[in-house]
């Protein structure tokens, strides 16, 4: 079993999640709240990688962030490496691929908020930074806690962009996923089988505790 | 100038009535008035104009010499700057906090003590003493009603708002409620405008009496005079058809 991939895309699911708690929860206050006309164009991208495959992803972010393009030469000049076969450069990919499964939780929990709650918090002198963090936020975690593992069960389950965008360097950008279709392409089943059980057992285990958390009467507050 | 509440509040809906809504009140002290009409008329989008949670199309809206919604000007200040206090008409009590900090909500500012302090002595005022640790959900409709509005004392608000405080009550607990929000707005020194729909309720919390027809004040003055001497037809049979 190829414990430094299995690691390596732990680290690279928590990193991703964390990213996309800082990107995609105020992307979602705005879905939530604005009522811009074209906030449906914005809705429809971040809805995107839902549908597309991977490798489409994949390719155009090497079109765009190649070594060779200007956006890529300013990947290289701030992180000090090439985007493609890098930590970073899968780190970011991931982050896209796996926007739509943080922000549309996030986004349905922040609107299901009662909108007399905030309004209350205005009229109580709260600003609207200080209304989402005291009344929007605890109101919405359990939308916000599944959204959060969605995108680590997400991504710690992605394979195309991974092979795609970071290649497959041990140590480096081989992920779980890769490691295993190595070991199947090299004929190692029982190898492929334990690692397999094993990424089976833990999404199994991180979709059952959001499915739980989200029952009735669980973390979740009761009543007006 | 004599303190008052001067407002010219225009709101055009898609569907439904425009709404001109304009009249200037003085604020001497323990005044409450009742804004009452029919379900429709616009009295809980003036309300909301303002505490600044709605803003209108066109007018103008002044409070105590300072202005709060100026359309010619361009000004809008928001509710948090105004310094207002809402109920509303389910309490809108926050779900994850308990009685004690839902009343204290708006005290960041203050000291931990002081505010204790300041939640203890609202509470006790208002009857809900022994009721600071529960969750709102735990709570009666009478109970919630008196945490908003202890809620909504806390801060030293400017001017108080309610917003049919009493609809979402029902029988013994709306009629005895009533009697002690007529008390209670007396003694809370802040000038008050209650919304309602009921003439039992608007001859018992009012003093001065605003009736709102198709979007428009239509008459203004001591609740009594206006039930007893309506305007005109229109206003006296809003005001009579209970009969």
């Amino acid at each position: 079993m190829d414990v430094q991939a299995l690691l390596l895309s732990l680290q690279l699911a928590g990193l991703t999640t964390l990213v996309l708690l800082a990107l995609g929860l105020p992307l979602a206050w705005w879905l939530a709240s604005s009522r811009f006309r074209l906030k449906f164009l914005v809705e429809a991208v971040v809805a995107l990688p839902l549908v597309l495959p991977p490798t489409v992803l994949g390719f155009y972010l090497l079109a765009v962030l190649g070594p060779r393009t200007p956006a890529g030469r300013a990947w290289e000049a701030v992180f000090g490496h090439p985007f493609p076969f890098s930590f970073g450069g899968l780190l970011a990919a991931s982050v896209l691929y796996s926007l739509p499964f943080a922000v549309q939780p996030f986004a349905a929990a922040l609107a299901g908020v009662d909108r007399r709650l905030v309004e209350a918090a205005h009229t109580l002198g709260a600003s609207r930074l200080g209304a989402f963090v005291r009344v929007m936020l605890p109101l919405a975690w359990p939308g916000v806690l599944a959204g959060a593992v969605l995108s680590f069960a997400h991504t710690l389950g992605e394979f195309g962009v991974v092979l795609m965008v970071g290649g497959n360097i041990p140590g480096r950008t081989r992920t779980v996923s890769v490691a295993i279709f190595d070991q199947v392409e090299a004929l190692e089943y029982a190898a492929a089988a334990r690692t397999a059980g094993l990424l089976l057992a833990i999404s199994f285990s991180v979709l059952a505790l959001v499915y739980a958390v989200q029952r009735p009467g669980v973390l979740r507050w009761n009543g007006r | 100038m004599e303190r008052a509440l001067t407002f010219d509040i225009v709101r055009r809906f898609r569907r439904g009535p425009r709404i001109d809504a304009r009249a200037e009140w003085p604020l001497a002290q323990d005044r409450v008035t009742v804004l009452f009409g029919p379900s429709g008329a616009g009295k809980t989008t003036v309300l909301r104009a303002l505490a600044g949670l709605e803003r209108p199309d066109a007018g103008a809206i002044s409070f105590d010499g300072e202005t709060w919604f100026d359309a010619a000007r361009g000004i809008h200040v928001r509710a948090q700057a105004r310094r207002v206090g809402f109920v509303f008409q389910e309490g809108a009590l926050f779900p994850h906090l308990s009685v004690a900090r839902n009343v204290a909500f708006g005290l960041r500012g203050l000291p931990r003590a002081e505010r204790r302090a300041r939640v203890e002595d609202l509470a006790a005022r208002v009857g809900i003493g022994d009721l600071l640790r529960r969750r709102p959900a735990e709570l009666s409709g009478g109970q919630r009603q008196r945490v908003a509005l202890a809620r909504a004392l806390a801060p030293g608000p400017r001017l108080l708002l309610l917003d049919e405080p009493l609809s979402a009550l029902d029988g013994p607990a709306r009629a005895a409620l009533r009697d002690e929000l007529r008390a209670l707005l007396e003694r809370a020194d802040v000038p008050a405008v209650v919304v309602t729909h009921d003439r039992g309720e608007a001859r018992a919390l009012g003093h001065r009496l605003a009736v709102l027809v198709d979007g428009a004040i239509r008459q203004v003055g001591p609740v009594e005079q206006v039930f007893a001497a309506p305007a005109d037809a229109e206003v006296a049979r809003v005001v009579g058809e209970e009969g």
